[in-house]
């Protein structure tokens, strides 16, 4: 009895504890497959008012406001057409090797004589028939390399050079240099001038147009070397990196050619369809700007309109009607107005800018040639300075005035999705609040890698939004919303196929009612509200 | 009546209008406050043990209980041990067979069948670190060291039916939901006990335990209020508010790392968290076969002052609407920016503010009322109604228990109970007995060893004890009784 009540006593315990092994076995948490219902849940995903901005890609800078409110869409050229002083930079790197000869008489040791040697030469230019008055220099080097043959123990070449002037006094450029030469081989002496600070002075009263005169003047004292004249005095003029600070002259009949382009994303991703402006709502804008001192005429030699979609589309813009060439001179600041610009607008009421407009251009090429001092009289004064320079901006300003038929844009955006194994079920609510004149039909496409529809969402041609009622001209306002509720069911299946997918091609059609006339204003707005019912199998 | 609780209970710190409440209204509403206010601790042992006055242990249910012996010990860390576990609902409450196949399937409208409006999981252990006691003629002392650690994660049946229907559901569009009693409470403690019973006139027994408490960490979520509409406009907008209180509290660090709380935590490491309790029991004879008992125990509660974090909601009950993305703010020309900025605004919203503020926690008091029958030489039958006290409800429980004495070697019991709405809990006992060597293993839901699927409740309860001398017979023992 004593023995079974050990043995009792001992197993007991063991046996409960050991079968709490069971538990793993019966509790089979991993056997928990699937559900057999899905948990719906709702969630607001969008409650926004959505202006022309928020809708259109790439539209910073582009949408304004016009003084009516109606919406001014600006398309500009991207770096404004623009020549600077850079363009003219008159002096390029060039180098003048001059040499003179002269006669040392012949002195008693000790007796001093001084003999003047004058060199004469030309300041390049980078263009013919420039014609320089003065610069104002604010950077390069002017390097002078002297070398003689003459014998003396003690000599000296004082140097001045009269069209050198030190900016701040005005005082020729000056310097010696020492030439004592007892052995008689031929010596060289450097001589380094930063230009920075100096002004160049083309003088008739110093020299010829263009020409520098340098005046030497040989000091040399009697000793007992014989006097082996004539001697030479060879200059090698070197002009590196010369940039100016203020230039005055003339300066020549340059033509420097100029090109931009006019980015109309808005309309670059219309492919079929077409809209027609009301009169007066696109205007070609052109302003030029002009610092620098030198009449200038431009020649817009190409101004180019193109669409590319399925096929390509081009028009030619002529600013003042086809047959009138399109060159105009632009005004230019006197010397009184040194540093500033002055703006000339040019009229283009008569270009054909809306015809380049209507085929839904989405870039305009404009090449554009300035010709400088176009009449060719040499005597007016040009002037230059170092932040000179002719903007020319060029604008397209379409005012939304007008109708739409089967207006067509395409759009494609990437997607990809994650693990959506456990959505059945998908309820898409679209409640949108259209304040545009515009109906819009939508469809979206998913497609795969390659392009092979998957789902498609929206049938064609499933208008999301009705156009709203318009008032009388010339306002043309919007009386009323309109308002659209729409659902997009998608089952389990079809959610399924969205894993494929990797592009969405939207594609939306924008009409007005009947063709008619409208106008967008600024104010104008869609309230678009989007909620979402999800089924979820956890 | 919530401010008044909290003046009264003082369990949080905050600014209340005060009110002139009556001594004995006001001592009968803290009475009542202080059984029904949200707690954080449920350390128990099994119910088992009730019925085994021979256990030293079960004077942990009824501090009048005189262990059947001079002085007993038990081995340090290799005494009394309690593990359990309890859900609101069974495995194959949970599941349900496919129609073809051997997988399962979540059965929610099973699942949602059997929950209470409020429901709870919880896991607890109670471990003795060291235990000791005897006897001076017929008053018995005892003390005790013990770890207390206990979980619980209380939620609404409203909430797991959002969670299996989704708020697209017809019981919940349009309408609005509310939760207020979903939280979790955690608590790990140290309890150091002094016992004293004494027997009067060799028929009843009184006692008494008094207990330090010594809190290691704490995370009580003292209120969660949460309310969601959703419309049923066209979008679907979504109305919420909240109001938040929970605070934390661990010896190691900030409570920021629950991992690191576990794994950081020493076996023994007391802190500055003190706490203070009490139980009182009575047990009565009414004649030899017959006695009767009742006992409260866990009254008691501890003040959390160590890395303290109190997380209030920095709008309370503020509503706010969310009516979807406004798309405007993050497209600019047709193209999404990175920020959006509303998301900022719903966590500024429903944000949390941190403060390091003291509070005070309190444990889930039980009441226990009982009766024995010795109605054959080595057959006993018990009864025991025990009552626990929890922030969500009061909860009674029923165990009828059967013991066997073989000899004075071996015990066995078998007991039923009703515990959690669930009546499937058959209960099993040993005790061994070899000279001082006691030991026993009991267990209140042997079903669930069996076919855990279908209990909701599990619970294991061993130890080892070393019992010295034997108390002396009745009509032996000197007696007192309050005329003398």
């Amino acid at each position: 009895m004593i023995k079974f009540k050990y043995t009792a006593g001992l197993l007991l315990p063991a046996v409960i504890f050991l079968l709490s092994g069971c538990i793993e076995k019966e509790l089979d948490f991993d056997s928990i497959k699937t559900q057999n219902w899905n948990a719906e849940w709702a969630i607001p995903l969008i409650n926004s008012q959505l202006n022309l901005d928020d809708l259109v890609r790439d539209s910073s800078g582009i949408i304004h406001e016009g003084d009516d409110g109606l919406i001014l869409l600006i398309f500009e050229n991207q770096d404004m057409i623009t020549f600077d002083a850079s363009d003219l930079g008159f002096i390029p790197d060039h180098q003048k090797i001059l040499t003179e000869n002269f006669i040392i008489p012949d002195i008693m040791p000790g007796e001093s004589v001084e003999v003047p040697v004058v060199f004469l030469t030309t300041i390049e230019t980078d263009e013919p028939g420039v014609r320089l008055d003065s610069c104002i220099m604010k950077a390069g080097s002017y390097e002078i390399i002297l070398r003689t043959d003459l014998n003396r123990d003690d000599a000296f070449v004082d140097i001045t050079i009269p069209n050198l002037l030190s900016t701040s006094t005005l005082i020729p450029l000056h310097f010696v240099s020492d030439i004592s030469n007892p052995g008689g081989e031929e010596i060289t002496r450097d001589t380094l001038i930063d230009m920075n600070g100096y002004t160049l002075v083309f003088d008739e009263a110093i020299g010829p147009t263009n020409h520098l005169v340098i005046n030497a003047v040989v000091h040399a004292t009697g000793d007992s070397n014989s006097n082996n004249s004539p001697y030479f005095l060879k200059l090698e003029n070197y002009f590196t990196d010369m940039d100016y600070d203020k230039c005055f002259g003339y300066f020549g009949q340059q033509v420097i050619t100029m090109k931009d382009t006019i980015m109309l994303n808005m309309f670059s991703i219309n492919e079929q369809g077409n809209f027609t402006f009301g009169p007066g709502s696109i205007n070609l804008r052109i302003n030029v700007s002009n610092s620098f001192g030198i009449p200038v005429m431009l020649d817009v030699v190409d101004f180019t309109a193109y669409h590319y979609g399925p096929t390509t589309d081009s028009v030619d813009v002529y600013l003042f009607g086809e047959g009138f060439p399109s060159t105009f001179d632009i005004d230019y600041p006197s010397l009184n107005e040194l540093g500033q610009s002055v703006m000339t607008e040019i009229n283009t009421e008569n270009s054909n800018i809306n015809e380049a407009v209507e085929i839904s251009a989405g870039e305009m090429n404009i090449t554009v040639d300035g010709h400088l001092n176009p009449s060719g009289d040499s005597t007016i004064n040009n002037f230059a300075i170092d932040t000179s320079n002719v903007k020319a901006e060029f604008a397209v300003e379409v005012g939304l005035f007008g109708s739409v038929s089967g207006f067509k844009v395409v759009d494609t955006v990437d997607f990809s999705i994650g693990s959506i194994d456990d959505i059945y079920s998908l309820l898409i609510v679209l409640d949108a609040q259209n304040w545009y004149p515009l109906t819009v039909a939508l469809q979206l496409d998913f497609v795969d890698s390659v392009y092979q529809i998957v789902h498609t969402l929206l049938p064609p041609g499933e208008i999301i939004l009705e156009a709203a009622p318009v008032g009388d001209p010339p306002e043309y306002r919007v009386t009323e919303p309109t308002s659209k509720l729409t659902d997009i069911v998608m089952v389990h299946d079809e959610i399924l196929k969205l894993k494929e997918v990797r592009k969405i091609l939207i594609t939306g059609l924008l009409s007005t009612t009947d063709n008619d006339l409208v106008k967008i204003y600024m104010d104008y707005f869609i309230h678009m509200k989007i909620g979402v019912k999800v089924g979820i199998n956890y | 009546m919530l401010k008044s609780e909290l003046i009264i209970s003082g369990m949080a710190y905050r600014i209340v209008e005060k009110k002139t409440v009556p001594f004995i209204s006001g001592f009968v509403i803290s009475f009542c406050i202080f059984f029904f206010s949200v707690s954080t601790s449920n350390s128990q042992v099994s119910r088992s043990v009730y019925f085994l006055e021979q256990v030293p242990s079960s004077a942990i249910l009824n501090p009048a209980f005189h262990p059947t012996c001079n002085f007993f010990i038990d081995m340090p860390f290799l005494s009394s041990f309690y593990l359990g576990f309890e859900s609101p609902f069974t495995f194959d409450e949970l599941t349900k067979k496919w129609d073809t196949g051997d997988s399962l399937n979540i059965d929610r409208e099973a699942v949602l069948g059997v929950l209470d409006p409020k429901n709870y999981f919880s896991f607890e252990f109670y471990s003795t670190l060291f235990r000791g006691g005897f006897r001076i003629k017929n008053h018995f002392i005892q003390f005790n060291i013990s770890k207390a650690f206990s979980t619980k994660f209380s939620f609404e049946k409203d909430l797991a039916s959002l969670f299996l229907y989704g708020n697209a559901d017809e019981q919940f569009l349009g309408k609005q939901f509310l939760l207020s009693n979903t939280g979790l409470n955690m608590t790990l403690y140290h309890e150091f006990s002094l016992g004293y019973s004494i027997k009067l006139a060799n028929k009843i027994s009184i006692g008494t335990r008094l207990k330090y408490l010594n809190g290691s960490f704490n995370v009580w979520t003292e209120k969660m209020d949460f309310m969601l509409y959703t419309s049923e406009d066209s979008n679907f907008p979504l109305t919420a508010s909240s109001d938040m209180l929970i605070h934390t509290s661990s010896t190691i660090s900030s409570f920021n790392n629950m991992i690191r709380q576990i794994t950081g935590y020493k076996w023994f490491d007391l802190s500055q968290n003190h706490g203070y309790g009490f139980d009182l029991g009575l047990d009565y004879e009414i004649n030899d076969k017959v006695s009767v008992m009742a006992s409260i125990v866990d009254f008691g509660w501890i003040t959390w002052k160590e890395n303290v974090k109190n997380f209030t909601s920095v709008n309370p009950d503020a509503e706010y609407t969310f009516e979807g993305f406004d798309v405007s703010s993050f497209i600019s020309g047709g193209s999404f920016t990175d920020t959006v900025d509303i998301l900022d605004t719903i966590t500024d919203h429903f944000g949390l503010e941190t403060t390091h503020e003291a509070y005070t926690s309190h444990l889930n008091p039980k009441l226990y009322f009982g009766g024995m029958w010795h109605f054959m030489r080595n057959n006993e039958l018990g009864l025991m109604i025990r009552t626990d006290f929890t922030e969500e409800k009061i909860k009674p429980s029923l165990t009828l228990n059967y013991t066997h004495n073989f000899g004075k070697v071996l015990s066995i019991n078998t007991n039923y109970s009703y515990i959690n709405k669930n009546y499937y809990n058959i209960g099993l006992g040993v005790v061994f007995r070899l000279g001082p060597v006691q030991l026993y293993a009991l267990n209140d839901m042997v079903v669930a060893i069996f076919e855990p699927q279908k209990a909701r409740n599990y619970n294991f309860h061993v130890g080892l004890s070393f019992l010295f001398g034997k108390p002396e017979k009745k009509a032996d023992m000197p007696t007192y009784s309050p005329s003398e």
